[in-house]
């Protein structure tokens, strides 16, 4: 701050004078509000979502209909799955992207702050569309997050309602993407290179070009379907010679990016938290780099592995299959890079590590049963069974949503400048990684006895392990009010944090007083 | 509609408690469990069964490794244990070694897995061939080489089981909830079954576990797939659609019902009869080897008659329970017999949209109730039944049901479920408005 007296008193001035009310949240183009405005949204739809969760495994702890009638049942397997892909895992990485990126490449702020505050708005009033679709005749989507023509084109209205919300929420998500990218590729501090920039960073960066790439392909795709619906069409209707196995094609040419977009970002907070407690710098760097390029780049080949069973030449089923057998082996690089990172540190187990551990445990257990569900002969008996949605829920609650939670007590005292309560995060990650075992272990028992994904009732063969997994998400869906209670505990006071939070971190974030001031790095820092 | 009307929430959450602290207490609900595939029974499920196995293994032995390393670093490489941290950050040789090993890993697995599809998927010299048809919400069948039998199966399950709502008019669930039908799919042991899947109104998959055959049933399009069940494998196998395929995906179960070729041959000259519940008739009789409640005998046995032909078996015994006489259509069905058999029509064919009232789901399934074309002309009412109504869910049941089927549901839906609109349709009227 040794510059002239003018730009001095301008400086202070501008830090002092915050905007209070609603001119700072709803008219922000601060990155940090915007940030904290996407980490809340995320965490009240990651609610929404669970409570959708919890009337499905109401109805499914016995056989029969106890609770809901199917179509009730399919619009909550349906919203569930809406809501926590666009609401909570999507926004979620965004917010984080806001809050850290700029802190970590030195930067004042994102790049676009305007369409920042415009991509971040765009979601409330998407949601808004999505939910209020519960209230219109017929009620909400029933025919599941994939949206499957034909089963769609027979939907109600709901279904233009989430068509509509669905192409808010991609321009929203590319807003985002872009800003990303031009943030981090302008606006790095003087002396940090690219291949220095810290992973979580760098997976986002490529993430943002995922997005960019595949957003657009569902935008297609759903209003192929809304002209199909109204206006003539027949890209998907068999009777006027469209194709319905199209649809998927499309689909699943977003669907298995966006699978990446999801859990890349997680991918990068993990990276940043096991060297911070493993004392010790994270292995393999440029190899991580290369591996999260490798993984988006097969992303890209392997969509057709969510339809084997759609009747494709056995030329196709065979390159899928190895194509996605492909993928393991930059995801293996990653696991094993994070093992090395810990092997022989001097390792502390604080909640963020306690769930960055978990995240390469549980991962890695979803990432193996995803190389089963890769072999093409084996997947026609796993296919659409409840061992899918045990896999993918390993993947994607194990996977991207603890990283989250990771990432948040890793950062809550750097956002609030208060320490979180260390017992009661832990107490959180054991009641969190327990009862997420009981809910989704069982699920792969299921689907390999032949429950079906999907169904709203089931033969009493199946209930033990229903039973298990029901009681096991209500101890899970109970156990996130704890989160909810920490995080509104340590915004609202604690111990207070210090700039380097934890022993030693590396990265810029870090050199800044905990809570970041409202604006950061207006003289940018020189990176060595 | 959140919470049916028929309970009260507080007495289903006292139920659901009843049953929690049951399993609490005892420690499991339900004794029957499995934990892998249901065992197979053709020769590509065997494959497909060893595969799983051979890469859940490896899997395992992986998982295994790579966790006993992390494990053991975490419990020796601790701070609390003042471990000092050591500083290396990369090793070339490393990295192509863990990128090196999985990859070959990887083509042992690919090789075995290469093979068992290729077999899965040469449909070829099959010695039968069927075509199933998926509909909202059962399956259609039709034996392709000559024999020209055809039906319907349709879920056989008791509303009452599904609906337990109210814990008072439901009934307890059976073994096969879920898992039973009106008719099986009626194929021989130790012959090569080819199937041309495919669906009429949305997409469906048809999927046999212990045949290790599961392929979609997309609209427009022929998807094919085989199976031979080991000549001592005969008995009944139980399936599941398994694509979301609407409401009631979950109540249109498959079952097969596998004989020796050389009853099957007898079944098939037989012109394809069925029990009442559902499996294959030769001569009048069960098949031996099929624990079945009990044997048809009553109204459909063709005894002294000509055998009658398979689709309108279930018309017959529906007509026939209300209408004694001989000929339904021509003996002129009374008001009363009419209505009661169309209302047994109605809870096998409508109710899952239109609902058992008759109101349907708001936006999605029309009412009946109070509807123009229940309550208007009469012709309008038996073509939307006879013919569907393309682009919705309504499908066309004018193969499904005869014309008196069509007579008595058309008339029961314009006198009953809040309607009365007087008319008496007959079957004469449905022929000539087909």
């Amino acid at each position: 701050m040794s510059h002239a007296d003018t730009a001095h008193d301008h400086h202070d001035d501008h830090d002092h004078h915050m905007p209070t009310g609603f001119k700072r949240w709803f008219m922000s183009t601060n990155h940090k509000d915007i940030g904290t405005l996407y980490l809340v949204f995320s965490l009240a739809m990651l609610m929404l979502g669970g409570a959708f969760a919890l009337v499905i495994r109401a109805e499914l702890f016995q056989p029969g209909l106890q609770f809901v009638d199917p179509h009730f049942f399919n619009q909550m397997t349906t919203m569930h799955a809406l809501i926590m892909v666009f609401g909570a895992v999507m926004p979620g990485f965004v917010g984080f992207a806001n809050w850290m990126i700029p802190l970590m490449v030195g930067a004042p702020d994102m790049a676009l702050p305007r369409m920042n505050n415009w991509s971040f708005w765009i979601l409330p009033f998407a949601f808004s569309i999505l939910l209020l679709s519960f209230f219109v005749p017929g009620g909400a989507p029933a025919a599941g997050w994939t949206l499957y023509a034909p089963l769609t084109i027979q939907g109600g209205m709901s279904v233009d309602m989430a068509i509509v919300a669905i192409h808010m929420m991609g321009i929203s998500s590319i807003m985002g993407a872009i800003n990303v990218i031009v943030t981090v590729l302008n606006m790095r501090a003087p002396g940090m290179t690219l291949m220095k920039m810290p992973m979580f960073v760098w997976t986002w960066l490529i993430t943002a070009f995922l997005l960019i790439a595949v957003m657009p392909v569902f935008a297609g795709a759903v209003t192929m379907l809304l002209t199909d619906r109204h206006f003539g069409t027949a890209f998907f209707t068999p009777a006027g010679g469209g194709d319905p196995v199209l649809y998927q094609h499309i689909f699943w040419f977003f669907g298995h990016p966006e699978v990446y977009i999801m859990i890349l970002p997680a991918f990068g907070i993990i990276s940043q938290i096991i060297p911070t407690f493993a004392r010790k710098p994270l292995f393999g760097y440029s190899s991580m780099v290369f591996a999260t390029a490798a993984i988006a780049f097969l992303s890209f080949i392997v969509w057709a592995h969510h339809m084997f069973t759609v009747g494709m030449p056995l030329q196709g089923e065979l390159f899928f299959m190895y194509a996605t057998m492909l993928i393991s082996v930059p995801t293996g690089v990653k696991v094993f890079n994070w093992v090395t990172t810990m092997w022989r540190g001097s390792m502390s187990f604080e909640t963020p590590m306690l769930f960055s551990i978990g995240v390469v445990f549980l991962f890695t257990l979803g990432g193996l049963s995803g190389l089963m569900l890769a072999i093409t002969p084996a997947d026609f008996q796993y296919h659409d069974t409840y061992f899918v949605v045990a896999h993918f829920h390993y993947v994607l609650f194990a996977g991207a949503v603890m990283a989250m939670m990771g990432g948040a007590y890793y950062w809550l005292p750097k956002w609030t400048g208060h320490m979180y309560n260390e017992t009661l995060g832990k107490i959180h990650f054991w009641l969190t990684a327990i009862s997420f075992n009981i809910t989704f272990f069982p699920q792969h028992f299921l689907g390999l006895a032949g429950m079906p994904r999907r169904y709203a009732d089931y033969n009493p063969i199946f209930t033990e392990f229903n039973q298990w997994s029901s009681i096991g998400a209500f101890c899970l869906g109970l156990s996130q009010l704890l989160f909810i209670f920490i995080i509104i505990k340590t915004v609202r006071g604690g111990k207070k944090a210090t700039a380097e939070v934890w022993d030693k971190p590396e990265g810029l974030e870090w050199t800044v007083p905990s809570p970041a001031p409202f604006h950061t790095f207006d003289t940018p820092p020189t990176v060595k | 509609m959140l919470f049916s009307q028929h309970g009260k929430l507080s007495a289903k959450i006292k139920a659901v408690g009843a049953t929690l602290a049951a399993i609490l207490i005892s420690g499991s609900a339900q004794a029957e469990y499995r934990l892998n595939f249901q065992d197979p029974v053709t020769g590509v499920a065997r494959d497909i069964y060893d595969l799983h196995m051979l890469i859940f293994w490896i899997c395992v032995a992986i998982f295994v490794g790579v966790f006993s390393v992390m494990f053991y670093s975490i419990f020796k490489h601790r701070k609390s244990k003042n471990y000092e941290p050591a500083q290396f950050s990369h090793s070339t040789s490393v990295e192509i070694v863990w990128t090196v090993i999985p990859f070959l890993i990887l083509v042992v697995m690919a090789i075995p897995a290469t093979k068992v599809l290729i077999n899965m998927e040469d449909t070829t010299k099959s010695d039968l061939t069927i075509k199933v048809t998926g509909y909202q919400w059962k399956w259609g069948y039709d034996y392709m080489d000559g024999s020209d039998i055809s039906f319907y199966s349709t879920l056989s399950t008791p509303r009452t089981e599904i609906d337990q709502f109210n814990t008072e008019t439901a009934t307890k669930i059976g073994e096969n909830y879920l898992l039973e039908t009106d008719k099986a799919l009626i194929v021989p042991a130790g012959r090569k079954v080819r199937a041309l899947i495919t669906a009429n109104d949305v997409i469906h998959a048809w999927w046999v576990p212990a045949f290790g055959v599961k392929k979609d049933a997309v609209p427009g399009y022929i998807n094919e797939l085989w199976f031979n069940v080991d000549e001592d494998k005969t008995g009944i196998y139980r399936g599941n659609c398994a694509e979301l395929c609407g409401k009631d995906h979950a109540y249109m179960p498959i079952v097969v019902q596998v004989i020796s070729p050389n009853e099957f041959d007898q079944w098939v000259a037989g012109g394809g009869q069925f029990t009442t519940d559902g499996f294959a008739m030769i001569n009048g009789e069960k098949v031996e080897g099929v624990e079945q409640t009990q044997v048809a005998e009553s109204n459909i046995a063709p005894t002294e008659e000509e055998p009658v032909e398979a689709e309108s078996s279930f018309a017959e015994s529906v007509i026939e329970a209300v209408v004694p006489a001989a000929d339904a259509s021509e003996s002129g069905a009374t008001m009363d017999e009419l209505m009661a058999a169309g209302e047994k029509i109605y809870n096998a064919q409508c109710v899952a949209c239109h609902a058992a009232d008759g109101a349907g789901i708001p936006g999605v399934f029309p009412a009946i109730t109070g509807s123009a074309i229940a309550t208007g002309e009469a012709g309008a009412h038996i073509d939307i039944i006879v013919n569907g109504k393309p682009g919705t869910a309504m499908a066309a049941f004018g193969r499904q049901l005869n014309d008196e089927e069509i007579a008595a549901v058309v008339t029961y839906q314009r006198n009953a479920l809040g309607n009365s609109v007087g008319d008496m349709v007959e079957a004469a009227d449905v022929a000539s408005n087909r």
